[in-house]
């Protein structure tokens, strides 16, 4: 950003927030292939996060309005996220549109945390703090008129997403038969809808903010939809999220611990038996991801050594959903 | 006539090169990229030196599909799956587990040893 730029950013800032604000150093954070952060230290209104679009931003996700209207939404219903401070839809200021929200402490880098001895202590009490964190995310129920642009489910969770990724599947170069069998184990023995409610749809190590052992944020909204709960409490405890760990939990703390918080906020008691459903719905869509990166890489769009390895993590990914399957006698 | 040293060898002392005289030496972001190459050239050496383990099992995957019929490949297997019409053949998911476990070792064996 030039000068006149930076001088535009902070009037805006000011007459957003009512306050005199003066831009002192302004630096993009790493990290976010879609998304662009940047990181504002002022005067008058402390270090802020300015949220826009990459360059190449990649158009599967939702918009950055549309991911600030969630994250207003769960900063309404007492979810711990960065404070929702000002979207500015006006091409003039630093010329795409964008988000502003205060700057929160911490790092969220899942093969760091598994690791960190502080949560080899505190992990537990971590993961009983996410599961309450989660339940309020699912006390956000629809009709919405702030969440319109979500896609109302169409059949039941679980039916919408088998048709999803098979429509992913579709799209992908090559026949994947061991994913469509999962998939179709899943068709088979799909359960009744646990109800719709805001699931965050990427909750898992790696996707929080954590300092000192203690949570600081809850981030990366863009993928929200309506759905079953239960997908949001699968995918954070489905063994791909765990980095290596043997805490099932999110490779932090204790399952045990997690649905703890979770029925301590919610009032009700996760029903354990309906979780690994949703772990091998949630490892096919990682491998489905995985597939999606590793052809970015095939078809010459973004030649990478990292998607194209990514691409490979289908073989580990396969092995996963096959035994999981085994293991709730749901093989064949 | 087969060159020599032949390609297994030439991996494995790359991999030997690039894990003890150089990613040491580097750090961050070179480090990783390091680390990212010697998985590729990991997975590179062990599919030259897989004995067809894979393409074995896939050939009993469809061979409890579709018995004799030898005109059926992957892209049919996946298809009819989907449309239910190989429900119940206990036989074929044990060949896909087993297939997924051959496939994960190629490309990630230590993972796929932890199952």
């Amino acid at each position: 950003m030039n000068e006149a730029t930076i001088a535009r950013l902070g009037d805006w800032l000011g007459a957003t927030l009512g306050t005199p604000v003066r831009i002192g150093k302004l630096s993009k954070l790493t990290g976010g292939a879609i998304q662009e952060n940047w990181l504002v230290s002022t005067e008058g209104a402390g270090d802020l996060v300015i949220r826009t679009d990459a360059p190449s931003g990649v158009a599967t996700s939702h918009s950055r309005e549309q991911e600030f209207a969630l994250l207003r939404a769960a900063w309404e219903a007492g979810v711990t996220v960065p404070e929702p401070l000002g979207f500015c839809s006006d091409l003039a200021i630093i010329g795409k549109p964008f988000a502003v929200m205060r700057r929160v402490a911490g790092t969220a880098l899942g093969h760091k945390l598994v690791r960190d001895p502080v949560l080899g202590e505190k992990g537990d009490a971590l993961v009983e703090r996410l599961g309450r964190e989660l339940a309020r995310i699912h006390t956000i129920r629809p009709p919405r008129d702030d969440l319109g642009f979500l896609a109302p489910v169409v059949a039941d969770p679980a039916s919408d997403r088998i048709a999803l990724y098979r429509r992913y599947l579709d799209d992908l170069a090559s026949p994947q038969p061991i994913i469509e069998w999962a998939l179709r184990r899943l068709e088979r023995i799909r359960p009744a809808s646990g109800g719709t409610a805001l699931i965050h749809c990427d909750f898992r190590t790696g996707n929080y903010m954590v300092e000192g052992g203690e949570l600081t944020a809850i981030l990366d909204w863009e993928f929200a939809a309506w759905g079953d709960p239960y997908e949001d409490i699968g995918w954070f405890c489905a063994r791909c999220w765990r980095f290596g760990s043997a805490r099932e939990a999110g490779g932090i703390g204790a399952r045990e611990a997690f649905y703890r918080g979770y029925a301590a906020e919610s009032g009700e008691q996760v029903d354990a038996a309906r979780v690994p459903y949703w772990e091998v719905m949630g490892t096919i869509r990682w491998a489905i991801i995985a597939l999606q990166q590793g052809l970015r890489h095939i078809s010459g769009e973004e030649p990478s050594l990292e998607l194209a390895l990514t691409g490979r993590r289908v073989g580990e990914l396969e092995l996963d959903m096959m035994t999981q399957l085994e293991a709730m006698g749901e093989l064949t | 006539m087969k060159a020599e040293p032949a390609e297994g060898d030439l991996i494995a002392i790359a991999l030997k090169t690039l894990a003890e005289d150089l990613t040491p030496r580097l750090k961050g972001e070179e480090r990783y990229l390091a680390l990212l190459i010697g998985n590729a050239l990991g997975i590179v050496g062990r599919e030259l030196s897989e004995d067809g383990l894979s393409a074995e099992i896939a050939a009993k995957a469809l061979g409890s599909a579709y018995g004799d019929d030898r005109g059926k490949g992957l892209g049919d297997l996946a298809w009819d799956i989907r449309a239910g019409r190989l429900d119940g053949n206990a036989e074929l998911g044990r060949h896909l587990l087993d297939l997924a476990r051959a496939r994960a070792a190629l490309s990630n064996p230590k993972a796929a040893a932890s199952y």
